[in-house]
């Protein structure tokens, strides 16, 4: 009986027929996998400086079609999750690339968010005002006064404590308004994703 | 070693090269002492005790390190504050250093209490000692002398010593910067110069015409 001869091509090609055919869904998420990171990090080098403002839509642009929804999402998520009240600077990157990006879309969960951080930075510095005055009561106390002399909290561990306490005090309504940008500025039905985000949840 | 009422010095003797250290004793309320540039904890060269063997010093006089409330630092190269974080755990101590120099010393792993700019630094439970903090850069940017008008008595730290002063090709030295300082310096009215290494000399120098003297040396040198 004569023996049929297989190139290596051919044997190839018959394996690869044997698999099983991915679902859409799988499909989907396979792209999504391979492009989430990209967009994460995009925020992540968008966030550190590395990219700069002019930038942003050329490396945005690079990606065709479903790609780029995805690096496109996966980069709005991960700069809403790293949206901070104490740290003015990080937030204006994020302010300066959601409208970027989104145009006006988040313009309103945006004019919140800065009256949240207002409102921290007046409770801060009120806190600190106050610790200060306390500190300068106890060196008082210890014998060290005069003008040559400035409390300095940085190391202070009852301002560290306060202030964190200050952060979980106005940490759930940073969460709320983390989500409802994140829902102004994605595609509707991505809302779920925007809470997961928003929470700090990774998929 | 007592300068005057109750300033001590105490002269580095070592080989190695580290600062001279000095207390106002009992300053604080409870009795706690200012020390001022604690030095080395061991000196780099030759491994020899520093801060141990100021403190067995300080012992020979009835003060005890320990008993540190406040280390003020003149400026933050290793030899002037290596052992202020030991002294501040050791001893719950304050520390505090120019604001030119406050990221430099945390950077080095030392806490900061205080930080000091120039004017009136008051002491005690009554604030009975009244000193004056003047930035004067130049060895460094945060580089601090202390003055106590009641005794005449100038700290100068590395700024001047015995017909000589300080370096000025360190990072953050300053040449023209350590002339205006010197020549600032020797306008105070001083009976007592305290310098912070005892180069060539123990680097206490006393009475009036000493430190004159000193100075006219040291203008001649720098032309200032």
């Amino acid at each position: 009986m004569a023996r049929e001869i297989k190139s290596t091509l051919e044997l190839a090609l018959e394996k690869i027929a044997d698999l099983p055919r991915l679902t859409d869904e799988e499909l989907r998420q396979q792209q999504e996998d391979e492009y989430r990171p990209r967009g994460e990090a995009l925020a992540t080098r968008f966030l550190s400086g590395e990219v700069a403002d002019s930038s942003l839509e050329a490396e945005l642009g690079r990606w065709k079609e479903g790609a780029a929804e995805i690096v496109r999402r996966s980069f709005l998520m991960r700069l809403c999750r790293a949206m901070p009240l104490g740290d003015e600077a990080t937030a204006l990157r994020v302010f300066t690339a959601v409208e970027a990006v989104c145009g006006g879309s988040g313009a309103e969960a945006l004019a919140r968010y800065r009256q949240l951080a207002q409102s921290f930075r007046q409770l801060r510095q009120r806190e600190r005002t106050s610790v200060e005055q306390a500190e300068r009561e106890r060196l008082a106390a210890a014998g060290i006064s005069g003008s040559a002399v400035r409390v300095d909290l940085a190391d202070n561990p009852s301002w560290l404590r306060r202030e964190r306490e200050l952060l979980r005090e106005l940490e759930p309504a940073l969460d709320r308004l983390k989500r409802e940008l994140l829902d102004a500025v994605l595609e509707p039905g991505r809302s779920g994703e925007a809470a997961d985000a928003a929470g700090g949840r990774e998929r | 070693m007592r300068v005057v009422d109750d300033l001590f010095a105490y002269v580095w003797r070592g080989r190695d090269n580290n600062c001279n250290s000095y207390v106002f004793a009992r300053a604080l309320a409870d009795g706690k002492h200012v020390l001022i540039d604690p030095g080395h904890v061991t000196t780099p060269a030759l491994g020899e005790a520093g801060i141990a063997r100021l403190a067995e010093s300080m012992q020979d006089d009835g003060l005890d390190l320990k008993a540190t409330g406040l280390v003020l630092l003149t400026h933050c190269h290793p030899d002037h504050c290596e052992a202020a974080n030991s002294v501040r755990e050791d001893s719950g101590a304050l520390v505090a250093v120019h604001e030119a120099e406050v990221d430099l010393l945390r950077q080095g792993g030392c806490k900061v209490d205080l930080v000091l700019v120039e004017g009136d630094l008051k002491l005690g439970p009554a604030a009975e000692l009244e000193l004056r903090i003047l930035h004067v850069p130049g060895h460094s940017p945060g580089h601090i002398a202390i003055y106590w008008p009641r005794h005449k008595v100038l700290i100068a730290g590395d700024n001047v010593f015995f017909r000589s002063v300080g370096r000025v090709d360190l990072p953050g030295g300053d040449v023209r910067a350590m002339a205006r300082s010197l020549r600032r310096l020797s306008e105070l009215d001083a009976d007592y110069v305290l310098c912070g290494h005892p180069y060539g000399h123990p680097g206490v120098i006393e009475g009036r015409a000493a430190v004159q003297e000193n100075f006219e040396s040291i203008q001649d040198m720098m032309g200032f």
